[in-house]
């Protein structure tokens, strides 16, 4: 078996994981996905400086946490909040994911639907139709017969829910060792 | 009296609820209105790193969109192949024999082959067909022998190329394959219970299906399969060869200056069967002791022709005792490595 095509095992295994860590930071699909393809084939250029002891995602995501600062630095309008501060915090958050039970990262992420079914029906049902079924927010407000206003909250709300959800199952505040050391020791 | 509509549970402010953020976030994916990042504290900074990573997890949990995903993985294996390509010679063009037949699944068969290798040699009945049979039926809890695989073949640019692998095997059910790769060693094998393979970075997958992962990390599962069940070189040396026994040789010893004498049996294929198959395999057996020291297995080529030539065994001393352990993924890379089981329901 080839370099590249054991390679291609590794990004299909985190292509996921770092896919939901970029689009954390950029808004734009396609500048995220611009950046996806940067990052995977500078760690495919630096393999021989990744230490094979050490887990894999951590040491991409710093590659990616790279990219996105040199990329923002250029097209800072497709970037949300994006320093190194940030960025290690979002893979702490990453890293509390993929310690989740559940081979891939879909699997990993069940706790996050279960979440989603336990909430109250109004932030559920908004929720459901925002993500799942890509329903234009005019059109669902419409349906729901409530306002932009009050769709907006019930949005804003159910994330926060969401978020609140999470740190409980996640135990987010007992955050792991994050980015830094990567970001630092390359 | 109040104006507020009144409140249930549900609007209950929630612990560490940050509104006012929580709605620049909203602002921001729902709208695209930049977050202004001066008006943020430090909490409030991760609190709305926090929502933009709820947002983006639920993108991709609630609307799994497989053809992004696709279009993102391929568009990066195309462009390392290329890399690759530029600096490494191109991989070789196997004609008529199939992507499968690289020279690691061709080691891999020989892993089982290699496990029946001892040939309670019967002077008496010294033919062919016997030593070979009898090879297969000698399936025996033994010892651990170590053997060399060399994998000759030529690429597509004209050149030969030379791969080498080390293979411990036990008794008819442990093995272990080891072989040398850009990134580090690759092993796969078995504890006669669990199947696993183990690339030199990435998760380890283990399984209980023989060829099952072989198949997910070598690919075009269905026609690897074969070579990697218990359907051995030595049982298609009986079943699809014409066997012939060649003058006796002596073989340098694998642990000593001495020369051991062996048994040569040469199987060529028959013509009915598939090209896939090698079409002469050599066997030299030690007289004496039946166990094997050598096989080849060869593929010739026409002179413009690129692909596999030849696979050799070479038993060579087992260094040191074995452990059971050894045979077991876990004597094989960092304790911390991520483990996928695979079970056949499992495969796409």
């Amino acid at each position: 078996m080839q370099a590249h095509e054991l390679f291609e095992i590794l990004v299909r295994e985190n292509a996921d994981m770092l896919t939901a860590y970029l689009r954390s930071v950029i808004r734009d699909a396609s500048a995220a996905d611009d950046v996806f393809q940067e990052t995977m084939l500078t760690a495919w250029r630096r393999l021989g400086d990744y230490d094979k002891t050490r887990p894999f995602g951590p040491w991409l995501r710093g590659i990616a946490a790279r990219t996105m600062l040199a990329w923002r630095r250029q097209r800072a309008r497709s970037f949300a909040l994006c320093d190194e501060e940030i960025l290690e915090h979002l893979g702490a958050r990453c890293e509390t994911i993929q310690s989740q039970p559940g081979d891939t990262w879909d699997q990993k992420l069940e706790g996050l639907r279960d979440c989603v079914d336990k909430l109250p029906d109004r932030y559920r049902e908004v929720i459901q139709r925002r993500y799942a079924e890509e329903e234009p927010a005019e059109s669902l407000a419409e349906r729901l017969q409530i306002t932009a206003e009050t769709l907006k909250k019930r949005l804003q709300r159910g994330r926060a829910r969401l978020m609140e959800c999470l740190e409980r199952k996640l135990r987010w505040t007992e955050t792991p060792e994050g980015l830094r050391s990567v970001l630092e020791g390359n | 009296m109040s104006t507020t509509p009144p409140t249930t549970s549900d609007d209950e402010p929630l612990p560490g609820e940050r509104p006012q953020i929580d709605a620049a976030v909203a602002d921001f994916v729902d709208r695209g209105i930049p977050i202004d990042e001066a008006s943020l504290d430090h909490a409030g900074r991760l609190r709305a790193a926090d929502g933009l990573l709820v947002h983006s997890l639920l993108e991709q949990s609630l609307r799994t969109d497989v053809v992004a995903r696709e279009r993102r993985i391929v568009r990066v294996c195309a462009a390392v192949e290329k890399l690759a390509a530029e600096v490494a010679v191109p991989p070789p063009v196997i004609p008529r024999r199939r992507r499968w037949l690289t020279p690691l699944v061709v080691a891999a068969s020989l892993v089982i082959a290699a496990a029946f290798l001892r040939v309670p040699f019967n002077p008496s009945r010294q033919t062919s067909l016997a030593a070979v049979t009898a090879t297969l039926k000698a399936a025996e809890a033994g010892t651990d022998r170590k053997y060399l695989v060399t994998t000759e073949l030529r690429t597509a640019a004209g050149e030969d190329k030379s791969i080498q692998a080390d293979l411990w095997v036990h008794g008819n059910s442990r093995y272990v394959l080891r072989q040398d790769g850009a990134l580090g060693d690759f092993l796969m094998g078995s504890d006669g219970v669990e199947y696993w393979v183990t690339p030199s970075i990435g998760p380890i997958f283990v399984g209980k299906t023989p060829g099952l992962l072989e198949q997910l990390v070598l690919g075009d599962a269905r026609l690897a399969t074969p070579f990697l069940q218990l359907t051995s070189i030595l049982d298609r040396m009986a079943q699809r060869y014409e066997l012939s026994l060649l003058p006796e040789e002596d073989l340098p010893a694998a642990e000593s200056s001495a020369k051991i004498r062996c048994t040569h049996v040469l199987a060529r294929r028959r013509g009915d069967v598939d090209p896939l198959n090698p079409e002469t395999i050599e066997l030299w057996t030690a007289r004496q002791s039946g166990i094997a020291q050598r096989m080849i297995l060869s593929w010739p080529l026409a002179d413009d022709d690129s692909g596999l030539r030849a696979v050799t065994l070479n038993l060579r001393p087992v260094e040191s005792s074995i452990s059971e352990e050894w045979y077991g993924h876990r004597a094989h890379h960092a304790p911390d490595r991520d483990i996928i089981e695979r079970t056949p329901e499992a495969q796409p």
